[in-house]
């Protein structure tokens, strides 16, 4: 099958190809569909895109929906697009500004959707920021990690910082406080807090003890540490040191530390 | 109109279950989103829901959950219901007495190649069979939705039948709660179509 390469500017029409290799600054005006596509320059693509690999060095637009299975970036990417994608790994910047349903997500530079993403596995040791809804699977964020949106996953693992504006719903989640986190509101099966541990003891000298602060916190086993919340809910509440929390409604049990302080606690 | 509402607290305890198991089935999609209402109370923000709706579905959750997997109930509390028409061809009422008073309004006999011809034979063995409102009621019905089914198949909408002064009327609202009568109206039926062609997949499977 041919290929197409761009060296120079050029603007050419799509069509199938085995390889598509970008040097200089090519506009690709309708739908191309390749094996492989590689952009070292400049590239945008007015048309749909469906591929097997994806490898960005350059910059590069996609005007209209993709449908890739492997994407690496190490330049810049941006989405504008529907993004059906099987594993990306992002090692720049990678914009999505419409839906992306990913499987596999690896960032580890600067991440932003302005839309929703839904997505199996998603790691996380860069910065991501989601302004619409975050749907995992499983989810691992040692980086920063923000939505305005919810989030929901059945495993949620978080060392590292988060803010969250809405709600994050999760089967398990533990968070591990490296940076102060904020969250509007947290239901969980079973949800455990605590600070940044002793194995990385150079990052421990560097800055004082990290909170999480939370308005409501909702699940059924629920241990808490460095938490600042107005209201946790729970079947078997453990409030570990350093917390400060205004109302504990509990049904089955509830640990208060001695350093920590809850003003209110009501049995359910 | 306002819709009762029953907050989380309450229905937690009056359905003996816990937070996990309504965030796990908010997550599957199992409870819808709209269903999750944020209110001020004395001691700060608290979450509410349409109290009917809710503890049908719940109760139909745990009724179910131990039969199929929440990927299959998530199925089966879906708001489109295109695929589901061979289904319900097979399984559909075949009631006499329905299918008569079926061909009396339509006009015709009960084929049933669109949704809306089954959710009217529903309608028809649970209103106009059980005297609740008169054939010629289940007639306007029927006018009603052959021109504004499409508008009220979304999950909040309702249709509404009141009579005044003696006279049937038949509305269809987005939204109860922004919908006002006055109080010598008679509100005969309110029937949420979403709600209605999900106890239709339900009785289907059985």
């Amino acid at each position: 099958m041919k290929s197409l390469k761009i060296f120079g500017d050029g603007t050419v029409s799509g069509g199938e190809f085995d390889k598509v290799n970008v040097f200089g600054g090519g506009i690709i005006i309708s739908k191309v569909q390749a094996i492989k596509i590689k952009i070292f320059g400049d590239a945008v693509f007015e048309g749909e895109v469906i591929a097997d690999e994806v490898k960005i060095h350059g910059s590069v637009t996609f005007k209209k929906a993709v449908d890739i299975k492997k994407v690496k970036v190490y330049g810049d990417a941006t989405f504008q697009e529907h993004a059906q994608i099987e594993a990306i790994k992002i090692r720049g910047n990678a914009r999505f500004e419409d839906l992306a349903q990913i499987e596999k997500l690896d960032n580890f530079g600067e991440c932003e959707i302005r839309n929703q993403v839904k997505c199996q596995e998603l790691k996380n040791f860069g910065e991501l920021n989601v302004i619409g809804k975050l749907k995992v699977e499983t989810l691992n964020s040692t980086g920063w990690l923000e939505t305005e949106g919810e989030i929901e996953g059945e495993s949620i693992t978080i060392k590292g910082g988060i803010k969250n504006m809405h709600l994050i719903n999760a089967e398990e989640m533990t968070l591990v406080l490296y940076a102060d986190c904020y969250c509007d509101s947290i239901g969980a099966t079973k949800l455990t807090v605590r600070q940044k541990g002793k194995d990385n003891r150079w990052l421990n000298d560097w800055k004082e003890e990290c909170f999480l602060n939370v308005k409501e916190i909702e699940g059924d086993q629920l241990e808490l540490a460095y938490t600042k919340a107005e209201v946790v809910r729970g079947d078997v509440v453990t409030i570990g040191e350093g917390s400060i929390i205004e109302r504990v409604e509990f049904k089955k049990s509830l640990n208060i530390a001695e350093d920590s302080q809850v003003y209110d606690q009501i049995k359910r | 109109m306002e819709q009762e509402l029953i907050s989380k607290k309450d229905l937690l305890k009056k359905m003996d279950i816990s937070y996990g198991q309504l965030y796990r089935w908010k997550r599957k999609n199992l409870i819808p989103e709209e269903w999750f209402v944020k209110k001020s109370v004395s001691t700060g923000q608290e979450t509410f829901f349409p109290k009917t709706e809710i503890l049908e579905r719940i109760t139909k959750i745990i009724e179910l959950k131990d039969q199929k997997s929440l990927d299959e109930l998530a199925d089966i509390f879906s708001d489109t219901f295109e695929e589901e028409v061979p289904e319900l061809i097979k399984s559909h009422s075949s009631d006499h007495q329905v299918l008569m008073i079926y061909q009396n309004i339509v006009g015709k006999p009960l084929e049933g190649s669109e949704l809306m011809d089954f959710l009217m034979a529903k309608l028809i063995q649970d209103y106009v069979l059980s005297g609740k409102i008169t054939l010629d009621e289940g007639k306007l019905i029927y006018e009603f939705l052959e021109l504004n089914f499409h508008h009220l198949n979304i999950p909040n909408a309702w249709l509404i039948l009141i009579r005044y002064l003696g006279q049937s009327l038949v509305l269809g609202t987005l939204d109860k709660e922004s919908l006002i009568l006055s109080e010598s109206t008679n509100c005969i039926l309110e029937v949420n179509l979403v709600q209605e062609l999900q106890h239709l997949r339900l009785a289907s499977m059985n």
